[in-house]
């Protein structure tokens, strides 16, 4: 039950970094040391020179992303981020004139449709329809209006010159071109041979400022597909996106990055441009390179291309929600197409505060292979599959401690969740070796030389921890865990883990989804050859989706009979009964059905 | 917010392209002398000479007749050494199935003969190190990673490891019973569902490739079968070593050599393994799944052989197609044009010991699957019919030149490369004469593989999500559109996720 909420790349990149806990670099050396520069508008810029390879890693963070999101337009940010890969005035068009008049009159239509929509989210309301995205359900007008904008987006092709971003990029040796949006910010990056630099300059400075809504409804569709992807069409996405609303009563954490469906498939162009003009400024972004270049001759670049954009006119409003001291113990208990979960959250701090490292230390004590977690929940009770995981995330505005575990069949994920709270305390009261505190150490002083060794890492992690709190947290943090005393995590423990205000996520198996529940069957089948074990639940799938009760009655009574007999062999014996279990149990079912029909 | 959206449209009655750099760069910086270029494509660039590095540059033969990739890299106090094993699950016997791959977990997770388990995890993680082990379909791979002030005890660790693995009862057992309880999960995600049907379409039941661990298979495994398993299959003969980081060439191969000794090297094993007896069926498939409102479709049929003469054209072919990101045809049909999925393209799959497969994919919801599917077919076909640009030549060649200092970024990153080029025999002057052998692609090669290679009319098509609501289509754009336009729907049944039948 790992939560990734960011966009697909940082699932790679960036989380596996930061969720272990444990951070890069500085106590085993001299620490990196990022030349900083910052332009008249604004613009810093922070550049690690490493010449080995003649390859450069850069990116533009934002410092915005869905907490960001206005009220009603969850996703905008992420939406946004989707918009400046499609070009700008100058990149990505044939006529420019052409298109922006064809924008505009898909504006004035689409103004219409939203009118249109609104009736139909009022009839929705009112039960007089179930969904508005049902072509079959929308009403004439909608219907017309909407294949007068199709064809507006046809002829729009026609000036349309497409994906030239892209294309500008890779066809130069740009390689890993992306960008991703998380709750707390946004980063657009990609990795070039060392020649090629200038054209990240040009390509850069220009989608910060000359953005425009090329084709913006068609990537809107595409985002909720992203949506459906990632969210609506896995086992546990949306248990997970409602995990994280019950966790964040106030803070903007909650919300999900990709939106609620409803409000990402409503959000407009003109709200996009709201959002652009506020947070797509010099003085809202961190320019960051890892590789090999001149720091001096990238500096003159960065004036020459980013030093024609002024500052933003409108100031980003300050994220200030707190979030409240929970008051009670929250649990999600859901089903899905999974092995049982259980997941506990603590709040903790936000990233740079100063019970961090202590945090963390604690969440390296309870990981890994000889981690707490592991010794007590595998090997000695066996209670779980796979390795137990305990994490402090530490993020810009705030952060919690998780423990996330996958439970054994015919264990009990509450069972399971009394073991991680035993474990928490015993923690918290019982002895800390000096021997697991230097493994720990031991741990930090690796991973914070480990984690330098990709320029994209590097790049990452410098982008991120500057827009959270500050780069020098990459040589800062691994030296404050080195300092951490066994006091330090006991005081941590007292402070944030209070049992009673936990929140907890616990998944069960959802009962039929895959094979069979119960361990009897499981038991009968393993002695059989797999071809008979196949024969054995198709029997039992055609007896589940039975509606002939006559026939399942009399097939039923036709096998207790032979069962009574002492003719069954005592190998099949088990299996018998077991079809004739399954067959009592829909023969129930389709008497309580029967009988609900017959009420009026 | 409505009147500030009025003056904008106002002041874009100027002409737009002043407009927006007057608006956007308040005049102050434009000037007629200004050095930036109107458009990035008259950007001077600086030449950069980039030269794969050969293979031989790195390659060593010990005394015991093991090859050694090596590569000092000074940047950071680390060392990388991964093994490259001749251990394959083809291998499996098919009672056995889930031996190799058990096997190949244990060595790392069932300790040593000097050291349990337990004492195993315990060195590893107060060293910081990361020891692992795995054998996967047709290769085998281990390896260790740590500080270079570690080296020693980083080897002693890998070799240890590898050499004597210890095969802990209680580990195996425990190992045996997570995947047990795994197999059950198999149709939890409509990925998997897709993968694995897509393979039995086009290899068959009976090939290797479909061999899944069932409960009667993993249950039969015992401690002696991977014991046999890895006396049989793991030793230096049969290894390929890659090192790189922080040390000295010469002293490392000599500790190296030294580490190996007296291990005896023992056979190398077949690299053959069974080609797929089995010719796929045209048609449309569907497999039910409830309670996700997008479907997964893959199309496609089979590839070929790697090292074939059109190898290059079929690369750039597929790149045009599908493979080059956003700049490919159906990435840029379905997604830009039509909003239609987030995630679409194509792979023509050139095996190296059975014939790869050729896929298009994407994700769409589910009304939209057929309209998305004729976009794709659409496009498979008119590469057969329309001559392909020049220019979508070169830039399908520049995105697979351009990008080789990328691919090649890290020491350790070269030498995997060359590892696997050797372990699957691949041409050694294939990186030599790869920019050459793109370059040489031309249009007309392009037709002509086009037209030998794809076969849009003997197509399989599958689909795994919400099969009503697929099959019936009903896009607004295409509202007569059914998935049983591309042909007769044959219902595939979920398999049981234990044992892989229907």
């Amino acid at each position: 039950m790992v939560k990734l909420r960011q966009d697909w790349f940082l699932r790679a990149a960036v989380v596996a970094l930061l969720a272990a806990g444990a951070s890069p670099y500085g106590a085993a050396g001299k620490g990196v040391e990022p030349r900083i520069e910052k332009l008249e508008n604004g613009l810093e810029m922070l550049l690690v020179e490493r010449h080995d390879q003649p390859v450069v890693a850069a990116c533009m963070a934002f410092d915005v992303g869905s907490v960001n999101d206005p009220r009603g337009q969850s996703g905008i940010a992420h939406l946004f981020e989707h918009m400046l890969f499609k070009g700008s005035t100058i990149i990505g068009t044939k006529d420019y004139a052409a298109e922006k008049s064809i924008i505009e009159q898909e504006e004035k239509l689409r103004e219409l449709m939203n009118e249109e929509m609104n009736n139909m989210r009022e009839m929705k309301r009112r039960g007089k329809i179930t969904d508005v995205l049902d072509p079959a359900q929308w009403t004439d007008r909608y219907v017309e209006l909407k294949r007068r904008f199709d064809g507006l987006v046809e002829e729009h092709r026609a000036y349309i010159k497409n994906n030239e971003l892209f294309n500008l990029y890779t066809t130069n040796g740009g390689a890993g071109l992306n960008a991703g949006t998380a709750e707390d910010f946004t980063i657009y990056f990609v990795q070039l041979p060392a020649n090629k630099i200038e054209l990240f300059f040009w390509l850069e400075s220009d989608r910060m400022s000359n953005g425009i809504m090329r084709e913006f409804y068609v990537e809107r569709d595409n985002v909720r597909e992203e949506r459906r992807l990632r969210t609506e069409s896995t086992p546990t996405g949306k248990l997970d996106e409602a995990f994280e609303a019950l966790f964040w009563q106030a803070h903007p954490y909650g919300v999900p990055v990709l939106g609620w469906a409803s409000e990402v498939e409503s959000i407009t162009a003109q709200d996009v441009r709201d959002f652009y003009k506020i947070y797509y400024a010099p003085n809202n972004v961190r320019l960051v390179m890892v590789g090999d270049f001149d720091s001096d001759k990238v500096i003159e670049l960065a004036k020459q291309y980013f030093g024609r954009i002024p500052r933003g006119s409108v100031p980003p409003a300050p994220i200030i929600t707190e979030e409240p001291k929970p008051l009670a113990q929250r649990r999600l208990d859901g089903e899905a197409e999974t092995n049982p979960q259980v997941s506990i959250r603590f709040h903790t701090v936000a990233m740079g505060h100063t019970d961090e490292a202590a945090l963390d230390v604690a969440a390296e004590l309870l990981s890994g292979k000889t981690g707490r977690l592991y010794k007590r929940l595998f090997t000695k009770e066996e209670a779980v599959i796979g390795q137990p995981n305990a994490s402090n995330s530490a993020r810009k505005y705030a952060g919690y401690f998780e423990i996330n575990a996958t439970v054994k069949e015919g264990k009990e994920p509450e069972a399971v969740e009394k073991m991680v709270l035993e474990e928490i305390e015993n923690l918290r009261d019982g002895e800390i070796s000096d021997y697991e505190m230097e493994k720990v150490k031991n741990q930090v002083l690796a991973s914070s030389v480990q984690r330098l060794r990709s320029n994209t890492g590097l790049m990452f992690q410098l982008a991120i921890f500057d827009l959270w709190y500050d780069w020098s947290y990459i040589n800062e943090s691994p030296q404050r865990m080195l300092d951490v005393k066994v006091e330090d995590v006991k005081r941590v423990i007292k402070t944030y883990f209070d049992p009673k205000t936990r929140t907890v996520a616990i998944y069960r198996t959802k009962p039929g989804a895959a094979g069979p529940d119960d361990a009897e069957l499981s038991a009968a089948l393993a002695s059989l050859p797999p071809e008979a074990q196949g024969m054995v639940k198709a029997q039992l799938a055609k007896i589940k989706e039975t509606e002939d009760l006559e026939k399942l009655q009399q097939g039923l009574q036709r096998l207790e009979q032979v069962l009574a007999s002492g003719a069954v062999p005592d190998e099949q014996k088990g299996l018998m009964a077991i079809m004739a279990k399954a067959m009592k149990s829909r023969v129930a079912e389709l008497e309580a059905a029967k009988k609900e029909t017959k009420q009026p | 917010m409505k009147r500030r959206s009025d003056e904008a449209t106002k002041r874009r009655r100027v002409p737009p392209l002043w407009v927006c750099l007057g608006v956007i760069l308040l005049g102050s910086a434009i000037r007629a002398q200004d050095p930036i270029p109107p458009h990035p494509e008259q950007i001077q660039y600086p030449k950069l000479d980039y030269k794969i590095p050969p293979a031989a540059q790195f390659r060593e033969v010990l005394p015991n007749g093991m090859v050694v990739y090596i590569a000092e890299d000074r940047m950071l106090p680390v060392f990388d050494m991964h093994i490259t094993l001749g251990a394959a699950s083809a291998f499996d016997p098919k009672e056995k199935i889930g031996l190799a791959s058990l096997t190949g977990e244990q060595i790392r997770d069932g300790g040593t003969q000097d050291l349990t388990p337990e004492e195993l995890d315990e060195r590893v993680e107060f060293l910081a190190a990361q020891l692992f082990s795995s054998i996967g379909e047709t290769q085998g791979s281990a390896g260790v990673s740590v500080l270079s002030k570690d080296i020693d005890a980083g080897i002693d660790l890998l070799i240890g490891m590898l050499r004597y693995p210890r095969f802990d009862e209680t580990r195996f057992r425990l190992a045996k019973e997570r995947r047990l309880q795994n197999l059950k999960r198999r149709n939890d995600h409509t990925a998997s569902i897709e993968q694995s049907e897509f393979g039995f379409l086009m290899n068959g039941e009976e090939h290797f490739t479909n061999w899944y661990p069932t409960p009667a298979t993993l249950n039969s495994l015992t401690r002696e079968d991977m014991v046999a398993f890895h006396h049989k299959y793991v030793h230096p003969g049969n290894m390929i070593v890659a090192v790189a980081g922080d040390f000295d060439r010469k002293e490392m191969l000599k500790k190296i050599e030294k580490a190996f000794a007296d291990w005896p090297a023992g056979e190398k094993s077949a690299r053959a393994f069974p080609k797929p007896d089995h010719d796929p069926k045209p048609g449309v498939y569907v497999v039910d799944k409830k309670d996700v409102n997008q479907g997964r479709v893959t199309i496609g049929h089979k590839g070929v052989m790697r090292g074939s003469p059109d190898e290059f054209a079929l690369q750039v072919m597929n790149g045009i197609l599908g493979a080059s990101g956003f700049r490919s045809r159906i990435v840029a049909k379905v997604r830009s044009d039509e909003g239609l999925a987030y995630n679409a393209g194509s792979q023509f799959g050139q095996g190296i010991y059975w014939p790869g497969n050729f896929r298009a994919w994407f994700q769409s919801k589910s009304n939209s699957c057929a309209y998305a599917a004729a976009l794709t077919i659409n496009e498979i076909k008119r590469l057969q019919t329309e001559k392909v640009s020049q220019q979508d030549v070169d830039d399908t060649v520049n995105f697979y030149v351009e990008s080789l200092p990328q691919r090649f970024e890290s020491k350790l990153a070269i030498l995997e490369t060359y590892t696997s080029d050797e372990y699957t025999g691949r041409d050694p002057k294939y990186w030599e004469t790869y920019v050459e052998n793109l370059k040489k692609v031309t249009p007309d090669d392009v037709l002509r593989v086009a037209k030998k290679y794809l076969h849009p009319d003997s197509l399989v098509i599958l689909a795994v999500g919400d099969a009503e609501a697929i099959i019936a289509g009903g896009y607004d754009k295409a509202a007569d559109l059914r998935l049983d336009k591309f042909g007769e729907i044959t219902r595939l049944q979920p398999r049981d996720p234990e044992t892989m039948k229907r």
